[in-house]
C-alpha cells in the first residue's frame, strides 16, 4: 500500500540512539514531501514527516490499541461539504496519521484526535539545520 | 564454482507452552489461486462468470485505500491483506503474540446450495495445499477450518467426512443465513458427523448473496453501521433454536463456537430463556436450564469487545455470565476491527485470563499443550 513505509514495521532494526537527547536524524532530501522515516529512538520508534516543506516527529505508537502508528497512511481529514460529490471532501491533506490497525487519527502538528479528544499523542520538537533534520526525543 | 543451496525453515526441537490461542485469523486466496480447487460446473457456470469489483456494501473508516482491512497487513506483491501466510505469521504470531491461529476462510452463501457447496469444497482444497502443507505450515502454528454449505446436508458431511483425519482441520465452519434455523433435524447429519469426529462447529459473521443476506427481524436497517449490530440478534435467535429445539439434547457432545458477534447479549438472553423454561418447562422436551446448555455446548470469541465508559462494569458482566466457560480469544486479523492479545488481556479478570486466551482453545480444538519455538516471539502474558 502506498504511504506505508514497511508492511507490519513495528519498530525498526539496528542499535538504538539514547533517548532525551537531540539527534540528526536525516538529510532534507531524505525525507520527500508527504514522506515519513522512522528512527529507533524509544521503545516503539519515532516517526519524521515532512509535510509540504514542514517537519513533525511523533511517537510511533498508538493509544488505542498500542498499533503501529507510523506503518499508516498520512492524509488530510474529512469536511462536510454538500456541494461535492459524496457531500464531503479532504481538507489539509498529509497533516493527520492514520493508524493502519483502526484508522484513529492524529494531528501531526499537535498529536491531537477527534476519535477521543482526551487522547494525544507524543509529538518531539524538529528543527532544520543547514539540509539536516534534527529530532530531540 | 558455489553451489546454491535452498533451505526450508524446519521447527526447532525446542517446544513452548501455548498461551495464546486465537479463534479467528482469515486467510484469503491470492490473485487467480482458488479457481482451480472449485469443481465444475459451478467453477465455469458461476464463479468465473460473476461479474467482477466491488459489491461489499461497507463503511468502514478510508474504505476505498484500506478496504476494511489494517493497512500493514497487504503484502508487497500487491496481493490483498491475508494472502500471504509469512506475513501473518510474523504479525499475528511473532509480533502481536499468538500461539496458534485458527484460520478462517472467508465464503459466502450462495442462491443454489450446490454453488456454495462447491465454493466450500474449493476453499477446502485451497487451504490445505496453500496454508496447512509443510511449506507453509512448517512451524505448525496454523489450524484449518472445515468450511460447509449447510444448506446442503449430504454435501457437508461429505465435506466433513472426506477431512475431518486432517492434522490440521480443527473445526467445521458453517454460515448462519439459511433458513430454517439450526434446530431443524435437516441439519441433524452435519451435527452427528461433526460430534462423532469431535470437531467443534463454528459459525463466523457473513454476508449471504441475494435471499441469503442476514436478515434482521424488522428487515434491513438504512445504514451499513446499524446491520452490523444485527448479527448478534441472528447468533441469538440460533441459539434459541438450538437449545429449545432440543439439538444439544440429540447430540450431547456437540460443541458450538459463534465467532464475531459479540457477546455480551448472552447474559441477558440466558435470564430471559431461563425465565420461559422455568414458566414452561412442563411442555417443553429440554431437560436443563438454557444457561446451563449455553456454558457447556456453546463458546463465543472475544472479538469485538464491547463495554461502557468504565471498565469495571464490564468486569462484572464478565463474572455474572462467568466468561471463563464461554469465551475464546479472538483477533480478527487482518480486519481493521482486530484486537492486540496484549490489549484484549487487560480487560480480563486475572482469574479468567488463562481460560480465556488458551485452556478453552486447546480443549475445544483438542489442541496440543506445546508448539515448536519461535525466535523472537512476542510473550503476551
Amino acid at each position: 500500500m502506498s504511504g506505508a513505509p514497511e508492511a507490519g514495521g513495528r519498530s525498526p532494526e539496528g542499535p538504538r540512539l539514547a533517548q532525551g537527547r537531540e539527534h540528526v536524524v536525516a538529510t532534507t532530501d531524505e525525507i520527500k514531501p508527504g514522506g515519513v522515516k522512522i528512527v529507533p529512538i524509544g521503545r516503539h520508534g519515532v516517526g519524521v514527516y515532512n509535510v509540504h516543506g514542514t517537519y513533525y516527529a511523533i511517537a510511533n505508537y498508538c493509544p488505542h490499541e498500542g498499533g503501529p502508528l507510523c506503518s499508516g497512511r498520512p492524509r488530510g481529514r474529512n469536511v462536510v461539504d454538500a456541494d461535492a460529490p459524496g457531500d464531503a471532501v479532504m481538507v489539509r491533506d498529509l497533516e493527520f496519521i492514520y493508524c493502519p490497525w483502526h484508522q484513529w487519527g492524529f494531528e501531526l502538528a499537535t498529536g491531537t484526535t477527534a476519535v477521543k479528544p482526551e487522547w494525544s499523542i507524543r509529538t518531539y520538537p524538529v528543527r532544520v539545520v543547514g539540509n539536516e533534520v534534527l529530532v530531540t526525543a | 564454482m558455489t553451489i546454491q543451496e535452498t533451505r526450508r525453515p524446519v521447527p526447532s526441537v525446542a517446544r513452548t507452552p501455548i498461551r495464546v490461542v486465537d479463534s479467528d485469523i482469515h486467510p484469503v486466496p491470492r490473485a487467480g489461486e482458488l479457481a482451480q480447487y472449485i469443481p465444475e460446473p459451478f467453477r465455469s457456470k458461476y464463479y468465473l462468470a460473476q461479474q467482477r469489483g466491488e459489491s461489499i456494501i461497507y463503511d468502514a473508516p478510508d474504505y476505498a485505500h484500506a478496504k476494511a482491512m489494517r493497512v500493514d497487513t497487504f503484502p508487497k506483491d500487491g496481493n490483498f491483506a491475508g494472502s500471504d501466510p509469512n506475513l501473518a505469521l510474523r504479525q499475528a504470531v511473532v509480533e502481536g503474540g499468538s500461539d496458534i491461529g485458527i484460520l478462517e476462510p472467508g465464503f459466502a452463501t450462495h442462491y443454489l446450495a450446490e454453488m456454495s457447496q462447491a465454493l466450500c469444497t474449493g476453499v477446502n482444497h485451497w487451504l490445505d495445499n496453500h496454508w496447512l502443507d509443510s511449506v507453509n505450515n512448517w512451524h505448525e502454528r496454523w489450524r484449518g477450518s472445515i468450511c460447509v454449505a449447510i444448506e446442503d446436508a449430504p454435501g457437508a458431511v461429505r465435506q466433513i467426512e472426506e477431512w475431518a483425519d486432517h492434522p490440521y482441520m480443527a473445526q467445521v465452519l458453517i454460515r448462519a443465513e439459511p433458513r430454517p434455523a439450526w434446530g431443524s433435524p435437516q441439519y441433524d447429519p452435519i451435527w452427528e458427523a461433526a460430534a462423532r469426529h469431535g470437531l467443534p462447529v463454528a459459525c463466523h459473521l457473513s454476508r449471504g448473496r441475494d435471499d441469503a443476506m442476514p436478515m434482521p427481524p424488522v428487515g434491513f436497517p438504512s445504514y451499513n453501521h446499524d446491520f452490523m449490530v444485527t448479527y448478534s440478534l441472528l447468533a441469538a435467535n440460533q441459539i434459541m433454536s438450538l437449545i429449545f429445539d432440543g439439538v444439544f439434547d440429540r447430540f450431547p457432545t456437540l460443541r458450538i463456537i459463534l465467532v464475531e458477534h459479540a457477546f455480551s447479549w448472552i447474559l441477558p438472553l440466558m435470564w430471559r430463556m431461563d425465565a420461559i423454561y422455568a414458566a414452561r418447562k412442563s411442555s417443553m422436551d429440554i431437560t436443563r436450564k438454557p444457561s446451563e446448555y449455553v456454558k457447556e455446548h456453546i463458546k463465543f470469541t472475544t472479538q469485538p469487545l464491547d463495554y461502557p465508559e468504565d471498565k469495571t462494569e464490564l468486569t462484572r458482566a464478565l463474572e455474572l455470565m462467568e466468561a471463563d466457560k464461554i469465551l475464546l480469544f479472538s483477533s480478527d486479523y487482518p480486519h481493521w476491527t482486530y484486537d492486540d492479545p496484549r490489549w484484549l488481556l487487560k480487560h480480563l479478570p486475572e482469574h479468567m485470563r488463562e481460560a480465556i486466551m488458551f485452556k478453552n482453545g486447546i480443549a475445544a480444538y483438542h489442541l496440543p499443550d506445546t508448539v515448536p519455538a519461535l525466535d523472537g516471539k512476542t510473550l503476551v502474558f
